[in-house]
């Protein structure tokens, strides 16, 4: 129903001061990027850098631990997300499931790890139900706030809790596939809708089968 | 050429299909075209529906909510990915549907919202959607569901075979 706003202005200071903190991060990240990691000519993968990544606890979707140990070995593609988003992390789950199909056997060699950004609704159970649509490989990542928050620093996400008039909420948050080589260095990014054909060069690149 | 009339005859067909679910809607001075939906994963709480509106009147009309028995609430939203970065915001006051003009819905941007769902959206099922506009009043819609991943209201002539392909496969 057609509600008044009592309070349209507010709202919209929140959200110009929001955009304005997402836009320094953004450009701060990417200046960043810029000059510390660089390119190594190829345009597709950098040079791996241990400045984005780290150490992390969390659950997985059986609710057992799963920490940065549990990735060590094998290449990995982590992106991040919550169950109430109902377009960007579905139709990332669903793009990332046909580029698993279009890896074949190569899938063996990486791991993908969608991790919650909004653990207080996204239970281990929550997060079992929601990505059983998906491809089963995925492994599906959540936990205590602090652990979230944790993770959430060491990669340098984007995750902010925005109310809706409603009294739900939503959240902003990076919508970057970030790359990480077998040593959990990270080595590039896929961004939100990102042509496939690029996508699976990168991952084949990151597998080194490219 | 027997082989191409045939693909033709079953392009001819889906677009038929298409057609007879995704239809045009008038209400007042606005047409609604092509409402759909997404299938949503199991345990998903929030949906999302699309279309495109146009006014042919003199008068600019807003999308202001609506209803459906398939969700607890309905909002419309406004969504972006800006340097990466994922937001999305609830169009405050409606969604304005200029004079003479139209405004797509479409992933990425303007959408319907549908919050509370209680059963997520199965693809291939209908949603009943009741849409509220300030001036022209309600008007009642069918979407038809896609695809978890569906780029648009019906498979396109590239691209979308493989998708649809995909959901066949996920489907078993």
């Amino acid at each position: 129903m057609a509600r008044k706003k009592s309070a349209p202005s507010a709202r919209w200071i929140s959200g110009v001061v929001l955009t304005a903190v997402a836009l320094l991060v953004g450009a701060l990240t990417l200046g960043w990027y810029r000059s510390e990691v660089g390119d190594k000519g190829d345009g597709l993968l950098s040079t791996p850098v241990t400045t984005i990544g780290g150490e992390f606890s969390l659950l997985d979707t059986e609710s057992r631990p799963f920490t940065d140990k549990d990735l060590a070995g094998k290449p990995y593609a982590m992106f991040f997300g919550f169950t109430y988003c109902p377009d960007v992390c579905p139709t990332t789950l669903w793009d990332v499931s046909q580029w698993l199909e279009a890896l074949g056997p190569e899938a063996d060699r990486l791991n993908f790890v969608y991790v919650s950004v909004d653990p207080e609704r996204d239970t281990p159970e929550q997060m079992k139900s929601y990505l059983s649509a998906f491809n089963p490989r995925i492994i599906g990542l959540t936990g205590p706030r602090e652990n979230v928050d944790k993770i959430l620093a060491g990669y340098r996400v984007y995750a902010q809790r925005v109310e809706l008039d409603s009294g739900d909420y939503t959240m902003d948050h990076t919508a970057t596939i970030y790359l990480m080589d077998a040593e959990g260095r990270f080595a590039g990014t896929i961004a939100y809708q990102e042509k496939a054909e690029n996508a699976l060069t990168k991952l084949r690149k990151l597998i080194g089968v490219e | 050429m027997t082989r191409f009339a045939c693909l033709a005859l079953a392009g001819a067909i889906t677009v038929f299909a298409g057609a007879a679910a995704a239809e045009t809607y008038t209400v007042g001075t606005l047409k609604i075209e092509d409402p759909w939906s997404r299938a949503m994963p199991p345990g998903a709480r929030a949906g999302i529906g699309f279309m495109t509106i146009a006014n042919t009147g003199s008068e600019p009309d807003r999308l202001v909510g609506g209803a459906s028995s398939a969700a607890g609430r309905i909002e419309i939203h406004e969504m972006a990915v800006i340097d990466n970065i994922m937001k999305m915001r609830e169009v405050a006051g409606g969604l304005e549907i200029p004079a003479g003009g139209s405004v797509a819905l479409k992933p990425g941007g303007y959408h319907v919202m549908f919050l509370d769902v209680p059963s997520s959206f199965v693809e291939g099922s209908d949603l009943t959607v009741t849409l509220e506009f300030e001036k022209a009043g309600d008007v009642t819609v069918v979407m038809p569901v896609g695809s978890i991943g569906a780029a648009g209201p019906m498979p396109k002539h590239s691209g979308g075979m493989s998708m649809g392909g995909m959901a066949a496969m996920q489907g078993q």
